[in-house]
């Protein structure tokens, strides 16, 4: 029903929005409610970065980028019109950037790489691809693990410089060794399942796109959409 | 069914013995349970059996290991899941795929009957549709299990997977495998002691495979 609704708005501000102030405010309100619904995943964390740049940028832009018409003043401060146009335009194209970084964080990687398969990707390509997405998390956990011990058992936080790059340079080894020893267990274990019999990895998953996942994307490519229509307006 | 390993020895790449000498004779199907002190070997057996070693790991490896009759040697190792599975300690270096559903039909398909048949075995049907990276330990060792069975191997390793398990999981993956063993499954428990060698498995102590 929220989802209905906010595709809903934003259609509605896309066909009405005659200004790109109104444009950009209910772009900012949509994005404010989606990361509210989408909080515990990694778009809503994104997005939540997202409004607060954005609404930096505008405001950055209001103050330093000067024009003839003032809207608003505060002593000495002078905040501009030409200012905010320009600052929307910045925030919906960063909007519409990390919205197409969102998508990763949404949709089924498995869909993303038997795309990949279906274009004919190389599996040499594929493989490496898929297992540092797949790892990257846990990779970067044991990372954090291993630095966080380190710092207990050195008190790095008095050493010098040298000392610092020592103590990094000899945690380095045994954070490659163990990804290393991580990857080559998990090829093996999945090349010893007959993997030459199989032309695809993932071709039962090509129709297992999630409703959200639909909805992320539109909303995605909507915002390009958007900019490029209302791109003239903005400048 | 049967499993024969004849003077097994492994060595690693710069001639350090792993195991020495490892002769053992499993003349039919059933629960083996083979355990012995942590450093002695079991795990460099369990790659041994698996065609792990050498096919993957480039250790030596002299002596014959035979499963059903097939000579490991002569086995591609892009077909040694069909022959022999295995399911390593921690869970996590083996799952390769995102979703539980691709993990376990791989390579079959993801729906079939056998998947489902042996999810619903195990009581891991609702785990399905989920990530991988958000199941429990245990519920990643029965994902394992279950991709390791979509195969229909002759024989399957368990590394020290009872030891980390709960009682529940335990029970579980326990159950399944004696009903397979009775239908030919040749299953090999490998644990640190004899205390962790579930009950109803015939127990070597490692130390008895020396020849």
């Amino acid at each position: 029903m929220i989802l209905r609704l906010l595709t809903t708005l934003l259609i509605s501000a896309f066909i009405f929005a005659n200004s790109s102030v109104t444009f950009g405010l209910i772009f900012l309100l949509i994005t404010v409610c989606f990361s509210i619904i989408f909080k515990s995943s990694l778009s809503g964390k994104f997005l939540k970065f997202v409004i607060g740049a954005s609404i930096t940028v505008v405001i950055l832009q209001m103050l330093f980028r000067k024009g003839d018409h003032i809207l608003y003043a505060l002593g000495p401060m002078k905040f501009y019109l030409n200012g905010l146009y320009m600052g929307l335009n910045v925030a919906t194209v960063f909007l519409s950037m990390l919205f197409i970084i969102g998508i990763l964080g949404t949709v089924d990687p498995d869909v993303i790489f038997h795309k990949m398969e279906s274009a004919h990707f190389p599996r040499v390509i594929i493989f490496p691809l898929y297992t540092a997405y797949r790892f990257l998390p846990a990779i970067t956990i044991q990372a954090r693990v291993m630095n966080h011990y380190a710092t207990i058992r050195s008190n790095r936080g008095r050493a010098g410089f040298f000392s610092k790059i020592k103590l990094y340079s000899s945690l380095l080894t045994p954070f490659f060794v163990g990804v290393f020893k991580r990857v080559f267990y998990m090829w093996l274990s999945v090349e010893r399942r007959n993997i030459e019999s199989v032309d695809s990895l993932f071709a039962k998953k090509s129709d297992r796109i999630r409703v959200a996942d639909i909805i992320y994307l539109f909303f995605a490519l909507v915002s390009i959409i958007v900019y490029f229509r209302f791109r003239g307006d903005l400048i | 069914m049967t499993l024969f390993l004849n003077n097994v020895s492994v060595s690693s790449n710069d001639g350090t013995p792993l195991i020495k000498n490892i002769t053992c004779s499993l003349p039919m199907a059933g629960m083996y349970g083979i355990y012995g002190p942590g450093g002695c070997g079991k795990t460099t057996l369990a790659y041994a059996i698996s065609g792990i070693i050498p096919k993957f790991l480039d250790y030596e490896i002299t002596g014959t290991v035979k499963i059903a009759d097939r000579d490991m040697g002569d086995i591609s190792k892009h077909e040694i899941g069909k022959v022999v599975g295995i399911v390593f300690q921690n869970p996590d270096y083996q799952i390769f795929f995102h979703s539980v559903d691709l993990e376990i039909g791989f390579p079959i398909s993801f729906d079939s009957k056998k998947v489902n048949d042996i999810t619903d075995t195990l009581g891991i049907s609702h785990l399905l549709n989920r990530p991988s990276d958000q199941l429990s330990y245990g519920e990643k060792k029965l994902v394992i299990l279950a991709s390791n069975l979509t195969l229909s191997p002759k024989a399957i390793i368990l590394d020290e997977v009872f030891s980390s398990l709960d009682e529940k999981y335990g029970q579980r993956i326990f159950t399944l495998l004696q009903d397979l063993s009775q239908k030919g499954l040749i299953v090999i428990i490998i644990e640190n002691t004899r205390g962790k060698i579930p009950r109803g498995c015939i127990e070597i102590p490692f130390s008895e495979l020396k020849k």
